[in-house]
């Protein structure tokens, strides 16, 4: 589930949409901009959240997998120069239902793409609702 | 897809910086209904 996806879905004023990432705030708050996130943008490089909702690490196979291989050599043949990535490549996502300051309902991916539909999300809020 | 979980993990304690004005938010006392969509690193 992508944070744009969740915005598109939910037009019900009554959810609001949070996204947290593990960057540093300005970092963070530019990628935000930069994709028109709606909504809160909270920076946790602690990654107090991740620990705990009990959110894992994937694999190394799991992240480098044949695609982004690909999308890395197809950079780098058009001219691009990677650099070597600052953060924790191998930090997985999560999406949840926050409700009265606790976490009500929790999706833990297993690999980095494995996240559930924003319709699905959006239903599940909408049970909270009062 | 990822099944869901029910659960109820209290977030009294988690503080997180506001990305954009740089201002912690105690993120328990936000009320309401919420989405939270925590991001992987991205490549």
């Amino acid at each position: 589930m992508q944070v744009h996806e969740v915005a598109a879905s939910s037009a019900d004023a009554r959810i609001g949409l949070i996204a947290v990432g593990f960057s540093p705030p300005r970092p963070l708050a530019a990628i935000a901009r930069h994709l028109g996130w709606t909504g809160l943008v909270l920076a946790d490089p602690d990654r107090a959240l991740y620990q705990r909702l009990g959110v894992g690490r994937a694999p190394l196979r799991r992240v480098y997998s044949p695609g982004t291989l690909a999308t890395y050599a197809g950079a780098l043949a058009r001219g691009h120069r990677l650099t070597r990535p600052v953060e924790d490549t191998r930090q997985l996502g999560a999406d949840a239902i926050m409700a009265q300051g606790a976490v009500r309902r929790l999706w833990r991916p297993e690999t980095p793409d494995d996240r559930p539909a924003a319709s699905e999300v959006i239903t599940a809020a909408r049970g909270w609702l009062g | 897809m990822p099944q869901p979980e029910d659960v109820t993990i209290d977030l009294t304690g988690i503080e997180l910086t506001d990305a954009e004005t740089g201002q912690p938010v105690q993120l328990a006392s936000i009320g309401g209904v919420h989405v939270l969509v925590l991001l992987r690193h991205r490549h």
